[in-house]
């Protein structure tokens, strides 16, 4: 009876209490163009309660009834501060004006001062494109992912290599976002330039560890890249014309603070240069690439919002009448955020992501033929995020991809052609998942981030699967059958994966904090290459009977502390990630259109384990970051190097970076990076032997040993026109140097017989870059 | 004709021509100390009516060593074939050259549809054997030099003209002779297998397209004689030509990583055997003497109608 009334009054204190709360909701917008800030902060000083702005800037809070001060705050903008009395739930926006930017003020704009300290995800870095686009640019263009590069953890594969590896995963490892929409392959030109235009980017979140449960479907880190929103106040012009490439960037309100558009392209031009120059290679030939963005968003009401964003890039390459390489991305999102009460936030998207390339001769010659490959997306997703009360926010949702893979299709021309028509087997994959997180703070020290992501992945038809004797180790010439599944049918069991994901961080004081996380991401999409770069060949296959589930188990721990009132960051981590059914190749194995692709490929286990430390000068004339990691990654195949483990190709010993960016005055803004890193691995020849005159190179373990180690310079300034100061249409010009003491770095070392004395063997060199490159690039802005 | 090898030399010289800045140069490396020492074959059985055996038997050096690899002499070296009554013969070696062909004034009938063993017996006493069937070559109908396509009709290429024999499995070598000169290195390797073009009738195949730009760099020039052998090969040189060619390819941007060249050779003490036995019917095909008519583009084999 005793219990039955406390329990009661605890009861009517919990409703009394409720009802003594009230939720504060709404949008934090910078006040010039209307985009939603990200990561911005609500806080109450009275109650030491706050919360931060989401993805589409909504932020909720809820408190008792009262009177207090609202503080609204971001990096960049003066802070404001209101008085309010609250007696019931309020929809509440706040527009932030920008600090004018002057010297010993805060250069980059972006979240709270000491977020890196206090923020639950450890392994997450927020990159404002900002900083980015003050690095100086190689051949006129400033690029998201060779920023992302310069942080610790996250490597590249060196020049004309495919994107990023990061803690020892590959170049497939990483799930590069636009909007949400997945872009299977970001590299223009072999991986000189990203696809992702910098002027039609607000936001890069990149996580290395400690990954939400929001996020799945690739191993090894999330890059988040989110397109700005457009000016919903008035129309805006940024454009560029430099000596290599020229861009072109509109946005504006179609309907003055509720419906906005923002256009941006941007197109290069070596062959026309080339030309221009008389390159004789270059005559007849075509090469070029382009990336279109658009967005437009609409707000419907206090609930309701709709943003529709589109990608649409692509790559051209023409040897004269003789050979074409063409590829590129599509990507489509549509999105509806709707705001139940002022707590629960959800948004519904769609999605759509293309990539497709083309490779052929044309004309209708005895050779002429048309191979194109290609995988298409189809995409729902449902995200709420509910904030419960300040010390807890929860996050769960579903998503459903259906994927569909042409992985090659060779067609001909007229009669002529040699070639049969040909076709491989087309997959198709349904990939679901849902996920419960919740951020909750313990106290005012110890905050943790826990969550669950269950993943189901099942291939479905139509598709075809060989069937061979030994499945565990199959051979082309032991193929006992070939099923053929019609379209829907189910192939064979899905595959059905938890990933827990749990994140802490526990502060020691104001200004530095302890975090470490655990993450387990399975990724079931393979890229097969077995080149060093992105090549028309590369082709993306889903895990099936004989391609197994990637599976990375991550820990991670680190130090974060900032000094001066968070002039300086600094943080040390170290990580520890176990893989299961990684991938590999058998000696020669042959890739390109190959029907039993399963005969060609190897699974085991790899390792990788690092350290990294991180000081960054957030504040001041003189800003910038040193970011330097020690890691070993190893693999361990059967059928591999005798099955002993063997290091990575995307293992490298030591990487440093060093980025500055100095504001010398009004005018001039200069800026430099310098980069080091350890050789890849490579595997040197133990003997030769003659055939046909020809010296033949015989190899022993794989990867045992190493190119020259990788090092640059590369400087940029900044100018930026007397007119400029008070006026809205402003002109820069930038000048910079790409590799500036013309260091000839080995993209790879091959041997071969010398020339003159047969009997010799030397080693060739091939980089690259192998001088310096210089460009000049005019901005204007209005 | 196999796919592969014909983009991988197209991409390969397409590329080299785009990359603006890039460069080649010599450097010096730090090698493993490793010494593998193996034994390497090269053998060739062919069905041409006098000298039509070849055996080089030699051991390998390390990849620093510059000198001519060191012949393996004094071994005892017999081909036979599968008939009912094998016919053997006894190789004769050159000198200390490690070469081993017929002995004088003997010949040996090599002959399409048999299955031919190779066995060499070294001085220490171990013993390395290769068998190969000897796969009936089509005739080579028509041999053509003219300008490429490729390139726009500014180089000189090698076409050929034949049947392709029905039933998937055949792979066929051309071997180019420049003034009687065998055109030897790998970069210029010509083989195919027929998994794309399968019994179809093969018009003006494009074997060697000639992209030199200097004069004194090119491989045919007026006035040199051309000539084709059309060889059929067994699936295990084609293996073998096809990680010769991925060799002679490594390090640019689209080159697989480098890979050992298998063999179809054994040995009874269960080291690897490197290189090949290899045992072909020869089709050879007119010469050609080039002259002012052959630097016109070239004009289809196709006959009207088809």
């Amino acid at each position: 009876m005793l219990k039955l009334k406390i329990l009661t009054l605890m009861l009517l204190c919990a409703v009394l209490a409720k009802a003594q709360e009230i939720t504060l909701s709404g949008y934090l917008k910078d006040a010039s163009n209307g985009e939603a800030l990200i990561g911005a902060t609500l806080f109450v000083p009275e109650l030491k309660q706050g919360t931060a702005s989401n993805a589409y800037g909504f932020y909720s809070l809820t408190i008792p009834k009262g009177n207090y001060t609202i503080r609204v705050s971001f990096i960049g903008y003066h802070p404001h501060e209101q008085k309010l009395e609250a007696r019931e739930s309020v929809t509440r926006d706040f527009s932030l004006s920008g600090l004018s930017e002057q010297i010993e003020e805060v250069t980059v704009r972006g979240e709270a001062a000491d977020a890196n300290v206090q923020r639950v995800e450890m392994g997450m870095t927020t990159l404002p494109v900002k900083t980015i686009q003050k690095l100086p640019a190689f051949m006129g263009e400033v690029d998201v992912i060779r920023t992302i590069q310069l942080l610790p953890g996250i490597q590249s594969g060196g020049e004309a290599s495919s994107g990023l590896y990061v803690r020892g995963g590959g170049p497939d490892e990483n799930l590069m976002i636009l909007d949400e929409a997945p872009v299977y392959n970001a590299s223009h030109l072999l991986g000189f330039f990203s696809v992702f235009n910098s002027n039609a980017i607000k936001d890069i979140q990149v996580y290395k560890s400690g990954i939400p449960a929001e996020y799945g479907g690739k191993a090894s880190s999330v890059i988040d890249i989110r397109q700005k929103d457009g000016n919903s106040k008035q129309l805006a012009l940024d454009g560029g014309i430099g000596n290599l490439s020229s861009r072109l960037t509109i946005e504006g309100p179609i309907i003055k603070d509720r419906w906005s558009f923002l256009i941006a392209g941007r197109r290069t031009y070596y062959d026309v240069l080339g030309k221009a120059m008389g390159l004789e290679e270059l005559k007849d030939n075509t090469l070029y690439f382009y990336d279109l963005n658009g967005k437009s968003n609409f707000i419907i009401n206090d609930k309701n919002r709709i943003y529709l964003s589109a990608y649409n890039g692509k790559d051209v390459f023409e040897l004269g009448e003789s050979l074409y390489m063409r590829w590129g991305n599509t990507t489509a999102t549509l999105r509806w955020n709707h705001i139940y009460g002022d707590k629960l936030f959800m948004n519904v998207s769609a999605i759509y992501s293309k990539y497709r390339y083309n490779l052929g001769v044309p004309g209708e010659n005895a050779d002429n033929f048309d191979w194109s490959s290609q995988i298409r997306d189809y995409n729902l997703k449902l995200d709420f995020t509910y904030y419960f009360n300040p010390r807890n926010t929860f996050k769960f949702g579903a998503n459903t991809i259906l994927h569909n893979f042409k992985p090659g299709q060779v067609l001909t021309n007229g009669e002529n052609s040699m070639f049969n028509d040909l076709e491989l087997t087309e997959y198709n994959t349904r990939e679901n998942a849902v996920y419960l997180s919740n951020e909750q703070q313990f106290s005012e020290r110890l905050s943790v981030q826990y969550g669950v992501r269950l993943s189901h992945f099942q291939q479905i038809g139509e598709g075809e699967v060989n069937i061979y004797e030994n499945p565990d180790q199959p051979d082309k010439d032991e193929v006992l059958e070939t099923i053929h599944y019609g379209k829907g049918d189910k192939i064979g069991d899905a595959f059905v994966h938890l990933e827990p994901r749990v994140g802490m961080k526990f502060s020691l004081d104001r200004a530095s904090s302890v975090k470490a996380s655990y993450n387990r991401m399975v990724q079931n999409l393979h890229l097969i290459s077995n080149t060093q770069s992105p090549s028309p060949l590369d082709i993306w296959l889903p895990s099936s009977t004989y391609i197994k589930p990637l599976i990375v188990d991550q820990v991670s721990m680190g130090y974060f502390r900032n000094f001066k009132n968070n002039m300086w960051e600094t943080s040390v981590e170290v990580y520890y990630k176990d893989m299961q059914n990684v991938l590999d190749y058998k000696e020669g194995a042959e890739l390109f259109l190959n029907e039993n692709i399963e005969t060609e490929l190897l699974h085991g286990t790899g390792e990788s384990k690092g350290l990294e430390v991180l000081a960054k000068k957030a504040k001041g004339q003189l800003t910038g970051w040193v970011g330097y990691t020690w890691s070993k990654t190893t693999r361990k195949i059967e059928g591999i190097n005798n099955g002993n483990p063997y290091p990575s190709d995307y293992d490298r010993t030591h990487d440093l970076s060093v980025v500055g960016n100095y504001e010398l005055n009004k005018r001039w803004n200069l800026a430099a990076n310098f980069v080091y890193s350890t050789g890849s691995p490579i595997s040197y020849p133990v003997a030769k032997y003659t055939v046909q005159g020809n010296q033949v190179f015989e190899y022993s373990a794989r990867n045992s040993n190493r190119l020259p180690d990788y090092n640059r310079l590369d400087l940029s300034a900044t100018y930026d026109f007397k007119k400029n100061e008070h006026r809205r249409f402003k002109q820069s010009i930038n000048f910079s140097i790409y590799n500036v003491y013309a260091r000839r770095n080995a993209y790879s070392i091959t041997p071969e017989a010398n020339e003159d004395n047969p009997n010799q063997t030397q080693f060739v060199r091939l980089s690259i870059i192998g001088s310096a490159i210089p460009s000049i690039t005019y901005n204007v802005k209005f | 004709m196999k796919k592969t090898y014909l983009y991988r030399a197209i991409l390969l010289s397409l590329l080299t021509a785009f990359i603006l800045a890039s460069c080649e140069d010599v450097v010096e490396v730090n090698l493993n100390d490793e010494d593998i020492d193996l034994v390497a074959v090269e053998a060739y059985l062919d069905t041409r009516a006098n000298d039509n055996i070849f055996v080089k038997i030699e051991k390998t050096l390390r990849v620093n060593q510059a000198e001519s690899n060191p012949p393996v002499s004094n071994a005892l070296v017999e081909i036979s074939d599968n008939e009912a009554v094998p016919n053997t013969i006894v190789l004769e070696e050159q000198g200390n050259t490690g070469i081993y062909k017929l002995p004088e004034n003997t010949v040996y009938e090599a002959v399409p549809g048999r299955t031919y063993q190779l066995t060499i017996t070294t001085e220490e006493g171990v013993v390395i054997t290769a068998s190969e069937y000897l796969q009936e070559v089509e005739t080579l109908d028509k041999t053509r030099v003219n300008l490429s396509a490729r390139g726009d009709y500014e180089f000189l290429a090698v076409y050929i003209n034949s049947q392709e024999t029905p039933g998937k499995g055949n792979y066929y070598k051309w071997d180019i002779y420049i003034n009687n000169e065998l055109l030897y290195e790998s970069e210029y390797l010509s083989f195919a297998s027929d998994e794309l073009v399968d019994g179809n009738y093969i018009y003006d195949f494009e074997i060697l397209t000639d992209f030199e730009e200097k004069e004194e760099d090119k491989l045919m020039h007026k006035n040199d004689t051309v000539r084709v052998e059309q060889l059929s090969i067994s699936k295990a040189s084609y293996d073998f030509y096809f990680a010769l060619i991925n060799q002679a390819f490594t390090g640019s941007p689209f080159s697989v990583p480098p890979a050992n060249v298998p063999g179809n050779l054994v040995s009874s003490d269960g080291k690897r055997v490197l290189g090949l036995f290899s045992a072909r019917d020869i089709s050879v095909g007119e010469s050609i003497v080039i002259d002012d008519n052959n630097y016109q583009p070239l004009v289809s084999s196709i006959p009207p109608g088809i």
